[in-house]
């Protein structure tokens, strides 16, 4: 068992005050067997447009999607000129496997992960290749076997490019560039994956170090879903902690809000994970 | 009724002065226009309606429990009745309803269910809508428009009363409101094709009607802010806004039309949604072929009413029925609703049959076939006199916590063109008023 740290910050600075601002994050660790929340926090603040009151604390509502992802909620109608949300806590871990069930959700695809004619003969001619990879880590079958050999497939094909992809990019469209960020390369593993009958879904959380946001995949294999980091082309052990999963990334959006007002915004994010 | 078919002027006067009409676009040009009234009746007589009533409660009871198993513990896909596939991959499938368990149960509570009557005399389910079906308003201001006009017809014939539809309305809003706030018929606004029914229905049943941005959620509840920003707290939501456009935090992010964090009031119980968002997997066009199997499953009765013969290509041996006859079948996508995405193979040039054909065999799961049903020709007026068009019924089925009641009356849609089977207004057609009677000697024998 291992004890993380982990501190998420974030704020969205508006060039012109906001209001009936509406906003729904996922920014605490989800509860999973190999992840206990020893404690966490978040605070959302804003910074009013009348300002000589510096950061003002929101209202909070806790509650729960459909994936059993933790959410928060909460709505500001007075205008503003900054949103801010800290989250902090400890997680401990034990190494990363979810017994569970396989939601048939999670086989089906959906318009970010549809694969296309060339990504269905890609995952073709990459699912028999051997790939070396530490056999003390997955005792697994024949489906884990074909999950490891798309993922180094997709890690070798894909170049990390950021800036070139958005949000809104779909695996084919990424495929079809050969380059992306953590998010497509996840996207274009799960297409692959469910092209080939196993289920997959979008996972994203914080991960050791600095930085911002992670994407990985989870596949499912005899009554486990396990972690796959096709970015760094690995298979998660420790050191995610996992804030959300989902059919794919629009299921996993850490931070939304919809506002009255035209504005342009400006995002800072600041993730910081360390073992303890 | 000699009266009412010579007033057929004045009562679609009275119903284009109240604004009765049919918004639609195309070719990307937002167009209104009247929905036609003919004053010639359907009839349906006693015995039918008892049939017709007891077989449709039946089949909304057995969708309402589809649904709360879809979404709760799924026996019905585990004990393979219904394939898995069938279900997660349809479209109207939204696993962001996974789960949510709506106040008091009821996941349909306003249900349109479409019927043809054969030749023969037999009524067939064409399809269940569950979403957000529209017409009641239709044949309920055409019946008060029409006792205005012609009093003596009405007082002639011992028909059912119609006009109780906003009670039966009102009283499933009262019954989903979770906290006696207020209730809300939530419009997307005067550009809906169904808008004059949004306002009307609303001022009917006595709710407020809500435009995008009238409704916002504060601390998980939801709240009506009027044009002076007080906010009046709301218990039940008539919503006629679809299901993607319904929380951009949820569904389509770039909805303007939606309420932000409206599905987590609503998951954690502070809010009722009628109808509950993901219906849609249950009149799916490709699971309606499975309601039969769910009457049996879920309530041990044998259905009552019949689907139209259907074929799924998905099993192998319907797909080799539906290419071996697709000349003679008619052939719906799954994911089109309005009359869109219908075909008639018999209609169809070789090439473009040919052309479906490998369609069906390279997606099968998005096509359904059906046998043509020979439907009934019901009298219409036209200018020169009587004439015979298709007509079906959509017969409207309310579901609140105690009770599965069916509106004696319903909307009788029409085919403008004589030998037309699509009577969508979408597409053009007109509709009629739908009289159900209360007893044989008054079987109008002469109008």
């Amino acid at each position: 068992m291992k004890q993380f740290f982990y501190r998420y910050e974030s704020s969205f600075i508006f060039s012109s005050p906001v209001s009936a601002h509406s906003w729904l994050l996922r920014c605490l660790p989800k509860e999973e067997p190999f992840q206990r929340v020893e404690r966490a926090q978040m605070r959302a603040s804003v910074v009013r447009a009348d300002g000589d009151v510096g950061d003002v604390d929101l209202p909070v509502c806790f509650g729960c999607d459909a994936f059993g992802n933790a959410v928060q909620t909460g709505y500001v109608s007075e205008s503003h000129l900054r949103f801010s949300v800290v989250s902090e806590g400890v997680v401990r871990q034990t190494p990363y496997r979810i017994c569970d069930a396989a939601h048939g959700m999670y086989l089906e695809h959906t318009a970010l992960t549809l694969p296309d004619g060339s990504m269905e003969r890609f995952a073709g001619q990459s699912c028999g290749r051997k790939e070396v990879w530490p056999e003390e880590l997955f005792p697994g079958g024949p489906v884990t076997e074909k999950a490891l050999s798309l993922c180094s497939a997709v890690h070798a094909y894909m170049t990390y490019a950021p800036g070139v992809t958005t949000v809104n990019t779909t695996a084919s469209q990424a495929f079809a560039l050969g380059r992306g960020v953590c998010q497509d390369y996840a996207h274009v593993l799960i297409a692959l994956l469910r092209s080939r009958s196993i289920p997959a879904r979008y996972a994203c959380g914080y991960l050791v170090g600095e930085g911002a946001t992670h994407a990985w995949v989870e596949f499912f294999d005899q009554g486990v879903w396990r972690g796959l980091d096709p970015t760094n082309n690995r298979l998660l052990r420790y050191g995610c902690i996992k804030v959300a999963h989902g059919r794919d990334s629009s299921d996993c959006s850490v931070n939304r809000g919809v506002f009255s007002g035209r504005a342009a915004q400006q995002n800072t994010l600041d993730i910081k994970v360390e073992e303890q | 009724m000699y009266s009412l078919v010579e007033s057929r002027e004045a009562v679609n006067n009275w119903l284009e002065r109240y604004g009765v009409r049919f918004g639609i676009y195309k070719n990307g040009k937002f167009k209104e226009q009247l929905f036609p009234f003919d004053p010639i009746p359907r009839v349906i007589s006693p015995e039918e309606w008892a049939y017709l009533e007891k077989g449709l409660a039946q089949r909304v009871r057995a969708l309402n429990l589809f649904l709360a198993d879809v979404y709760g513990e799924k026996n019905i896909l585990k004990n393979n009745v219904v394939p898995k596939s069938f279900v997660y991959a349809s479209k109207g499938y939204l696993p962001q309803c996974e789960g949510i368990r709506p106040p008091r149960g009821v996941f349909a509570h306003i249900a349109g269910i479409d019927l043809v009557q054969a030749r023969d005399g037999r009524w067939f389910v064409l399809e269940d809508n569950l979403r957000i079906p529209s017409g009641a308003s239709y044949p309920l201001i055409a019946r008060t428009i029409s006792r205005k006009v012609s009093p003596e017809t009405f007082s002639a014939n011992h028909i059912e009363d119609n006009r109780d539809y906003p009670q039966l309305l009102k009283h499933v809003m009262d019954d989903m409101n979770v906290n006696g706030g207020l209730n809300v018929v939530f419009t997307p606004g005067r550009y809906n094709s169904a808008f004059f029914e949004h306002s009307y229905l609303a001022e009917c049943t006595g709710s407020v009607l809500a435009f995008p941005g009238d409704l916002v959620v504060e601390n998980n509840h939801v709240y009506y802010q009027g044009i002076f920003h007080e906010k009046t707290l709301v218990g039940a939501i008539y919503r006629r806004v679809s299901d993607e456009y319904l929380d951009p935090m949820a569904f389509e992010p770039d909805s303007l039309l939606g309420v932000p964090n409206l599905m987590q009031a609503y998951a954690a119980g502070n809010v009722a949604l009628l109808n509950s968002p993901g219906n849609g997997v249950a009149d799916d066009k490709g699971l309606y072929y499975f309601v039969p199997r769910m009457v049996e499953y879920y309530l041990g009765e044998k259905a009552i009413l019949q689907n139209a013969p259907t074929y799924l290509p998905y099993y192998e041996e319907d797909r080799d029925y539906v290419l071996a006859n697709a000349e003679r079948l008619v052939i719906k996508d799954v994911s089109e609703a309005g009359g869109y995405g219908v075909v008639f193979g018999r209609d169809l040039e070789s090439d473009r049959l040919e052309k479906l054909k490998e369609l069906i065999r390279s997606e099968p799961r998005r096509w359904i076939a059906q046998e043509v049903i020979n439907f009934k020709d019901l009298e219409t007026m036209e200018e020169h006199g009587v004439v015979y068009r298709k007509a079906d019924l959509r017969a409207f089925v309310l579901s609140s916590s105690d009770r599965t009641v069916v509106w004696k009356s319903g909307l009788t849609r029409f085919a403008r063109q004589a030998d037309s089977f699509v009577v969508n207004s979408s597409q053009g057609g007109g509709f009629k008023d739908t009289w159900v009677l209360r007893d044989h000697q008054s079987l109008p024998k002469s109008f």
